[in-house]
Parts: C-alpha cells; structure tokens; sequence
C-alpha cells in the first residue's frame, strides 16, 4: 500500500507555490511552537538525531549558542530516563545508517502531518526530497528555505541563520563534483565487490565496536558532503552552520529534504535489484545483542521501537518517491568493473561475459606514512612509502585482468581527529585526484567519552583508478605515493586537523 | 562477508582457544591445588584459592612464588583475553600481513606484563586484608563485595572502560612497529586494570564458590568491554543484563 507519495521539492519552482513546501513550513512552525521536552516538539526531534543541550557546554555548538532564527530552547529538559531512550540516537558509520534514518523520517513525517491536517492542510501531504543533484536549478536550495517571510507574512520557519553555504557567504547550493552518486553502480550493501568498493553501499558491518568510523558509500557522497557543504562555516569562521555538525543538523529543516533524498537514492538502488542484508544481525538491529533499540516518538507521544527488517523495502512502508519507477531504469548500460576490464586491455566481449565475483575478499596493508601530519590551510604533502613485495603481488593481478580479478587499492587517512565538521579535504595522489571527503562527524569521534573511544574518524578513498592509470602509464616503478591533502575551507590556528597515519590497502577479490 | 569480520572471527577463535586451554590448565593442573586442607577449599582450582588456603600464615614473600605469578598470569589469560578481540583486530587490519602475528603477540604481552604487576599489588593487599579481618573473613567478603558495588557504578569506571575503546595510529614499518604494538598493550592493560580491579580484588577473597563467581565475573567484564562509550557519571551498571542476553543470542 503506497498511501503517500514523496514528491521532489524543486516543483513549483521550490518556492511556497509549492503546497508541499507551503505546508511544511507550517507545520514545522507548529512543531516548533511546543517545548524541548516534549516528544512531539520539533526541538526534541533534532535531540532524538544529536544533541548540544544536555551536557555542559560553555560555547558553540552548545544549543544556547547558537545565533537565531530558530530561537532554540535549552529547557525545559526531559527526564533522565526519556533522554537516556530517546536523545542521541543517529546512526552513523555502520550499516545502519539507512534503515535508522528512514525510520526517524517517517516518525517526523507523522508528526508534521499531524500538524499539518490540524490547520487544515492536505491529509496526503508528505515530506518533500531535494534532488541537489537533478537537472537545472536544483543544485541550490528550493528558494522556500531562504525566503525570511511566508507569502502571510508570518515569520518563515524554514529560514535559517546558521546555514553558510559551500563559500561560507550564504548562498546554499551543492558543488557537483566533489558531490555524485556514483554509489548508485555500487552491487553489495556491506563489503566489496568488483562493482564496489569497501564498505559498501549501506556500511559496514559494526557491532559494539564504532571504532573504525568508515561511513559507507551512500554516507560518504553525497550525504556527508551535502552536510557540511549545506552548513558551511560563518564569514569570520566563528562558528560553524547547523547542518555540518551531527548534534545540530536536525535544528534545520533543509536537514530533513536532504535525508529525504538519500532515502530515495537507497529505494532506488533496491528497485535497481540490489539487496539488503539478509543476516539477522541487521535485520534485528543493534537491540537484539543488547544495545540501544531504535525508538521514535509517534503523535500523542507513544513510543515506536522499530528494527532494520520494518522498514527495509517500500513495500513495507506507506510512502512512495515521486519518479521511482524512472529512476529505477539503470541508464548506464556497462557496470564499473567493465569499464575497468576494458580499460585495463580486456576485450569488450570478454570483460562483458566475466562472471562477477564472489563477496570473498581480503584487505593486507601495502604502504604508510608513519608520522602524524597536521593538517593547517596550507594542506600538507607526505610520501607513502610501499612495500615492494606487496606492491608487485598486486601490479601483477592488473597485468593479468583477463585471467583473474585485479586488486583494488585504497587511500585511508587514520585517526583523523579534530574540532570543527565543516571542511573538507581534496586528497591527490601523484598529481591525479582521488576525490573530497568531508569531515562530518570529526569533533563527535575525536571526543574521548564519544561512541568512538576518541579515536577519531578513519576517511577511506578508492583509488583504484589511480593505480591503474599509474601501471598503465608504467609510472609506478618507485615504492613510493605522494599524497597531498588540501583542505577545502581555512583552517584556523589551534584547530588543525591531526591524521594520525596514511595506509594505502591492497584488496584481492578472488 | 566483509573481510574485517572474517579477521575478526579468526582472531575471536584465538582468543577463546586460548582462554579455553587457560580455565583447562586451572581446573586440571595438579601442581596449583591447595594444600590438603580437604574440605576448606572448595575453589582450590584456582590461584585465588591457594593464595587463600596459604596465607592463614604465610608471609608476604611466600605468597610471591613463580607457582603463584604463573596461576596469575593463566587466570589472566583465562579471564581476560577474550575481551581483546577488538584491539587485536585493529591491529591485524592495519599491519603488514607478514608482520601480524608478532605485533599481536607483542601487545598480549604487554598487556599480561602490565595486569601481572596489578597482580602483586592485588596479592599483596589481600594478604594484608586477611590479616586484617579473621577467618572465616566473612566480613571481608562482605566489604570487597561493596568496595567492587561502589567502583561498578562509579564515573571512574565507566572513563576506564571509555579509554579501552582507544585505538591508536601505528607505525608499520621497522622496530618502531612493535614498539607501538607494546605501548598500545600497556595502555589498554592500565585501562583495563582501572576497569576491573575491584571485580578482581573481590574474586581473591571469594572462596565458596570460587569457580563459578569467577566464570561470571568473566562474562560480566566481557560483556562491558562490548559496550559503546558513554558520558561518565554515576550509574547503576552491575551487571549488563541485556548485553549478556545478547551475547547468549550471537
Ligand atoms: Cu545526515
């Protein structure tokens, strides 16, 4: 049953003669009306996701801080025991990521129609998605979010004043590239395969220990980036937007349009005929081995506790995406592996008829930069030594493609730690690109009581292409890598960015 | 399967292989049985026991045999390893292959050396304790019992076990690999020591039903090992009850 069709924000123009945004305003005002403490609020929704309120802070991010509009409301606070059940809930850097946020979007969503039916709005209204990557105009945000006025005059709840923008000047539009969906042709959910690189589309697989802190294929681009490109940082790098930082992001109601579309980008990789988890770890969620269950407060506050396996098909839930069917027509007619059969001198008809591999993989570690970098403005340059052996095991499976399947390689920076989320970093390898990671989630994983022991964020890049153009050019005789890394926004003084070493990783897929 | 839980599967054999030959070794090894004081000693399988039975008059240097070093260091091994399969994984993931066994190896004993030092103390004060209290040393049964109540909820506690989910960088090439190797077991043996030293000195002056207690004590600590850091404050944490309902469930 599909009650509910989620339809794309950007009709209308994106403006308020689009009832869905009209609407959305409206009730995101009534939810925003009611106090912290309660479930139904729109201040204990952005908790439920992360949350600056009910510890000490004494500055930014701390939610007393944070500049109006919104006037953000620091109490009154729940009970212990409702915070301890609800607040601080999100999912990031694990395989359930998906399943965790499409569940928040659906109890929000609830809520809002709620609201919305109340004043007397349409029965069948539904969340809205902005597509940044869809055709014209669509990469800046639908003109709703910054209008200060709604058409009655009545101050617009969607307006933000801590949202900077990729430049940081207020004008809020997503950069493509860095920001793609090239996640789309990944096959695997959690892991690898020829057609994607680790972890995989979803995430990978965690359990009690988040230490890793690798976000899926789905996570890294476009949602990461989309986070702190959207947020961005003040004109005098003071702080930091809502949207680039995990414990305020959900204060901003273009937060919820944004994991709206990543919602769809997973229905539509399913309705591509790729699959979900099937093992019950997943399926049951965390909770069945003891740790925190998903729960979401429902209208008139009753709780609804929910797994992985409610929510993981449409046809489990009342709501479809406005173009499903259209998006779920692949237009690209050779998968990655192909493409990169052929361009390492397989013949076309070979590469075509190669079966796709198993799962089975093993990663070993092929070279390191052993030192602590600090990353300043300036970014920072450093030599990957390689070790011999392990480097000519590999080039030897790109010589013999056609034979067996050749080895993927990797770029991870690890043990990044620092404080502020809104940056992001350019990585090269040898003069060639390797691509942007965004640094969402840095601060919450370099702190020492966080869900990650402090041990920071570990940012990985596929640089496959890299080495193979490297082998192709016959441009890889030294054991050595430079890697050169290049923030994307300045970087103040005292709040440098540590990696604590680079690894570059074989991966054999046979 | 993703390959970083296929080397944590392997790893987790190790690990409960090698904990298994340990609690073997402590219920069947002859040569750590207590003197023949029968019935006095029902968990006289264990180190604890003899230094229990010993010390009715022992001195403190006789307690301090490499009899009684080695029942520690087993027990250790028997108790805790299992609680390392994160950290040994970490460092397999990010080492040369050729080099993972060594490195492993290198932290374990780090870590061994660093609860083995924790050990003598541990010894030492509850020689002194016993001499302390009198036998049937209920009285200290019943205090060690509420010094390890109060530490299990104490924000110290739950900062001892937030620091054992610290994972460092490592350098991988050359000495300074090992070196790594065995810094990282000496910090997680301190942290872990922080975490479990009153669930410890408690198992030392349990004799009746020392096995079992110990055997709980066990899942208890590896349970809590599994848990996701959190905010330091005091807590009602006894026991995990729903963690080890989960790990009953895996
Ligand atoms: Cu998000």
């Amino acid at each position: 049953m599909t009650g509910y069709t989620r339809a794309n924000a950007w009709n209308s123009g994106g403006t308020f003669n689009n009832q869905d945004l009209l609407w959305y305003a409206k009730g995101v005002g009534v939810m925003q009306s009611r106090t912290l403490d309660d479930p139904n609020s729109w201040w204990f929704f952005a908790a439920i996701h992360g949350e600056y309120v009910s510890g000490k802070e004494t500055g930014y991010p701390g939610w007393a801080y944070i500049p109006p509009a919104p006037s953000v409301p620091t109490s009154p606070l729940p009970s212990p025991d409702v915070l301890k059940q609800y607040w601080n809930q999100c999912q990031h850097q694990t395989w359930y990521f998906l399943p965790w946020h499409r569940g928040y979007l659906i109890a929000l969503e609830l809520q809002l129609r709620e609201a919305i039916v109340s004043l007397g709005g349409p029965e069948t209204w539904s969340l809205p998605f902005w597509n940044y990557l869809g055709p014209d105009n669509e990469y800046h945000i639908p003109p709703a979010f910054t209008e200060k006025k709604l058409p009655d005059g009545d101050d617009n709840p969607l307006f933000v004043d801590a949202r900077f923008g990729p430049k940081n000047d207020g004008n809020i539009y997503v950069l493509s590239p860095p920001v793609n969906q090239d996640c789309l042709g990944n096959d695997i959910y959690t892991g690898s395969s020829p057609n994607t690189p680790r972890p995989g589309f979803g995430g990978p697989e965690t359990d009690f220990w988040h230490g890793g802190g690798r976000s899926g294929n789905l996570e890294s681009n476009p949602h990461n980036l989309v986070h702190v490109e959207v947020g961005g940082n003040a004109p005098d790098n003071s702080i930091w937007g809502l949207m680039s930082d995990p414990g305020l992001a959900a204060l901003d109601p273009i937060f919820y349009l944004h994991h709206c579309n990543i919602d769809r980008l997973w229905a539509v990789w399913n309705a591509r005929g790729n699959e979900n988890p099937t093992s019950d770890k997943w399926l049951k969620g965390p909770a069945a081995t003891g740790d925190r269950e998903f729960v979401m407060p429902k209208p008139q506050a009753t709780a609804w506790v929910f797994t992985p396996q409610d929510v993981d098909a449409m046809s489990k839930v009342d709501y479809t995406y406005e173009g499903l069917s259209t998006d779920a027509r692949a237009s690209d007619t050779m998968s990655p592996v192909q493409k990169r059969l052929i361009r390492l001198g397989v013949n076309q008809v070979e590469a075509a008829t190669m079966a796709p591999d198993t799962e089975k993989s093993s990663t070993e570690l092929l070279g390191t930069h052993d030192q602590t970098l600090k990353v300043g403005s300036a970014g920072v340059r450093a030599a990957v030594k390689l070790n011999s052996t392990v480097k000519n095991t590999m080039l030897e499976t790109l010589a013999s493609a056609a034979k067996q399947a050749p080895d993927r390689a990797y770029l991870q920076l690890e043990n990044v730690r620092g404080t502020r989320d809104a940056n992001t970093l350019d990585v090269y390898v040898n003069g060639k690109s390797a691509g942007s990671i965004a640094l969402f989630g840095l601060r919450r994983a370099s702190l020492k009581d966080g869900e990650h022991g402090g041990s920071g964020l570990s940012l990985e890049l596929d640089i496959t292409d890299i080495i193979d153009a490297l082998h192709l050019e016959q441009a890889f005789d030294a054991d050595l890598l430079d890697v050169r890394i290049q923030p994307d926004q300045s970087i103040s003084d005292g709040e440098e960015i540590s990696i604590g070493r680079i690894g570059v990783y074989r991966e054999n897929g046979s | 399967m993703s390959n970083v839980i296929q080397t944590r599967r392997c790893i987790s054999s190790g690990v409960f292989g090698l904990s298994a030959a340990a609690w073997a070794f402590l219920i069947l090894s002859p040569s750590i049985k207590g003197p023949e004081t029968g019935d006095a000693v029902v968990g006289a399988m264990c180190i604890n026991g003899v230094l229990i039975t010993q010390t009715e008059s022992a001195a403190l240097l006789q307690v301090f045999t490499i009899t009684n070093l080695f029942g520690w260091a087993v027990m250790i091994v028997a108790m805790m390893f299992p609680t390392l399969i994160s950290p040994l994984t970490y460092i397999a993931e990010r080492s040369f292959r050729h080099k993972r066994l060594g490195l492993m190896s290198v932290f374990l004993l780090a870590y061994l050396l660093i609860w083995s030092m924790a050990g003598v103390v541990l010894m030492s004060v509850s020689l002194l304790l016993r001499q302390i209290f009198s036998a049937p040393y209920f009285g200290l049964f019943i205090s060690m019992l509420f010094i390890a109540l109060v530490w299990q909820c104490s924000p110290l506690k739950q900062l001892c076990l937030n620091r054992n989910h610290q994972h460092p960088a490592m350098r991988a090439y050359g000495l300074a690999s090992y070196q790594d190797a065995a810094r990282f077991g000496f910090a997680h043996g301190v942290w872990c020591v922080g975490s479990c030293w009153a669930l410890m000195l408690f198992s030392t002056v349990s004799v009746v039903a020392h096995q079992p207690i110990m055997l709980l004590l066990m899942l208890i600590m590896l349970s809590e090992s599994m848990q996701v850091p959190r905010p330091p404050s005091w807590e009602w944490r006894l026991i995990p009850a729903r963690k080890l309902r989960g790990l009953a469930m895996r």
